[in-house]
């Protein structure tokens, strides 16, 4: 990497209120993503993946709002549609969503269901959408589908591959690629889980991580697991037992180190997660270090072993963590020391 | 009404103990460090040919690795058995071998057919909103245009899981009913690319590590999750967590449902060491 020219690097942040719109840009996000929670679907026809007021703007209203806000700072805002699919009663609230976003000129839709990307496809041509990581894109041939069949323009690739995996992935596509660079991981893969991050706001029942059990993420929930082995080797029982008891759900990963290999491969859109985070604060804290990495490998001219050993410093510093492969988002063997 | 039974390794192919099974279902769908070998498919398709059984691969969602292993399968069935059925378990799959292979029998398998599958759903039944539980019970097949998109693609049949909470999906008329089939007595809730349970002798492995490759010692283990809010423990098996529901839907006409999947055990791997020292089956 010898050219003086900036690299083209795009931080995607998420944003869960109106308020948000000016720290998260001033913060250097270059584009924005949100959900809309519409009241009248909140007894069980969310159209939104995070079913939690506070992952959302609250009204069409507010997202106009927001549009305007955010496109006058020079900034993309998209809007998540990504439940993992929709039955017939909820296109209603479907369309009435698409017809906000048209009607404020929002810049994408992050979809994860095929028959919204039908109705998208046939109905809203003119609309550019982005494959949500829920699609579960893990070969090239997955985005060959929804490019070609659906006219998806960027896809965001699921969190559960390699760097290596990624770039053969992205060196094939048709379309731009987007990758998470920092923040949360599940244990189980987006796209493939049907565990449910909330069953409905209208159960009645003990506190659970959002509120109530009903409104937890299923594998959040407390577990009385017991192992039973078949077999000779028991060594093997306490080792499962104890990666079970770890949490499904870690807060932190971090590719800054994965950046170097993406960005020389040409991928240009790093998306962070966590609009259904209550702390602002951390949602802010994240955009940060992101946008600190981004400035650091502008225009580093050094190799990827260079790179590394600088960022590796910056993460420390920024983070007060030693840096660790379990804290890798695309885990490379031999990328760490530990 | 056909009945076929689910088969993952070729040490567990054996008849089931009551009759009327005419179709082997063999492979995987959840793990690709689990796709079989040639040979073994060979052997399937033996035991399949030798006791007059019709034959269904069913492949995994998968990385490029496991797109490889694939080829190696689908060369072979192109050669031999062209009229083979397969279940897709991932869109780019169903999207190569639409253009590559000349496979007419296409099933659209159970991963890509999202629906609400959290155990906890069926505790809660009773205080949702009408509104709700229908959506709960529907998934997106029931729009029309998904199911004018697949048989464009050339897939034949639907497959679904048994739902705890009861199935109410309208699966006909226009496009006309496509067939469909009903897994049972076993649904899965959730996969992952990060197995717990898999390369246990690597002890400094990141359980949040992508396995790119594996020595399958999840077969070995079997661990049950219970909580207050669900009726059975959730079984986790190697990369899959699944729930039982031994209950048949009273609907089975009315969702088109010509074929029934029996799984007489948890569809993964297990060690063949049944009968050894601690080798009971685990129970399920």
């Amino acid at each position: 990497m010898t050219e003086q020219q900036p690299r083209e690097i795009n931080i995607v942040s998420p944003m869960a209120s109106l308020k948000e719109v000016d720290p998260l840009i001033d913060a250097g996000a270059n584009e924005l993503y949100c959900g809309i929670q519409l009241k009248e679907t909140e007894q069980g026809l969310v159209v939104n993946r995070r079913p939690y007021a506070i992952a959302n703007l609250q009204s069409l209203e507010d997202f106009k709002e927001a549009v305007k806000r955010v496109h006058a700072r020079g900034v993309k805002l998209h809007l998540t549609l990504n439940s993992l699919y929709y039955t017939p009663r909820q296109y209603p609230y479907l369309e009435r969503s698409i017809e906000a976003f048209l009607e404020a000129r929002a810049d994408a839709l992050i979809v994860s269901d095929v028959g919204l990307l039908l109705l998208l496809r046939d109905k809203y041509p003119g609309i550019r959408v982005h494959l949500s990581t829920t699609l579960s894109a893990f070969n090239i041939h997955t985005v060959r589908f929804f490019a070609e069949e659906l006219k998806v323009k960027r896809v965001i690739l699921p969190r559960h591959m390699s760097e290596t995996e990624i770039i053969n992935v992205f060196k094939e596509s048709p379309v731009e690629t987007e990758v998470f660079l920092l923040g949360q991981r599940c244990i189980n893969d987006d796209g493939q889980c049907t565990f449910e991050h909330g069953i409905g706001n209208f159960c009645e029942d003990g506190p659970g991580q959002h509120g109530k059990v009903s409104e937890t993420v299923g594998c959040y929930l407390n577990y009385n697991y017991f192992t039973a082995m078949r077999g000779e080797n028991s060594s093997g029982r306490k080792i499962v037992e104890k990666r079970y008891s770890l949490p499904t759900m870690a807060p932190f990963f971090c590719a800054f180190c994965a950046m170097y290999g993406f960005v020389k491969a040409g991928i240009k859109y790093f998306k962070l997660p966590g609009r259904e985070d209550p702390d602002v604060q951390s949602r802010l804290r994240f955009l940060k270090a992101a946008v600190g990495a981004k400035h650091m490998l502008l225009y580093f001219e050094g190799n990827r072993f260079h790179f590394t050993r600088e960022v590796k410093k910056y993460f420390m510093k920024t983070f007060e963590l030693q840096c660790s492969s379990s804290l890798c988002y695309y885990a490379m063997k031999g990328n760490h020391e530990d | 009404m056909e009945k076929a039974f689910f088969v993952v390794q070729t040490d567990q192919l054996k008849m089931p103990e009551d009759p009327g099974y005419s179709r082997l279902y063999y492979g995987i769908e959840f793990c690709q460090h689990q796709i079989p070998t040639k040979e073994e498919l060979r052997t399937a398709l033996a035991f399949a040919r030798d006791h007059s059984l019709e034959f269904t691969l069913v492949t995994p969602y998968v990385s490029e690795t496991g797109l490889k292993r694939l080829e190696i399968l689908f060369d072979y069935l192109r050669e031999n058995e062209p009229s083979t059925e397969i279940v897709v378990n991932d869109w780019g799959v169903l999207h190569w071998l639409r253009r590559e292979y000349p496979f007419k029998n296409i099933a659209l398998g159970r991963i890509p057919n999202k629906m609400k599958r959290d155990p906890r759903i069926h505790h809660y039944m009773d205080k949702m909103p009408p509104e709700a539980l229908l959506n709960f019970q529907d998934c997106s097949l029931s729009v029309p245009a998904v199911r004018k998109l697949l048989i464009e693609l050339g897939v034949k049949r639907l497959e679904f899981d048994n739902l705890l909470q009861g199935m109410k999906m309208d699966l006909g008329s226009d496009p006309p009913m496509m067939t469909n089939s009903l897994y049972h007595p076993i649904g899965y809730i959730t996969t992952t690319r990060l197995c717990k349970a898999g390369n246990l002798d690597e002890k400094e492995l990141s359980v949040f590590q992508v396995l790119e490759t594996c020595e399958r010692s999840c077969r070995n283990y079997r661990t049950f999750f219970r909580n207050q809010a669900m009726k059975d423990p959730i079984i986790a098996q190697g990369n899959t967590f699944f729930y039982k529901n031994t209950q048949l839907p009273p609907n089975l006409e009315e969702l088109g449902i010509d074929r029934l999947i029996f799984e007489p055990e948890v569809p993964m791997m297990l060690s063949p060491s049944e009968g050894k020292a601690g080798g009971a089956p685990p129970p399920w």
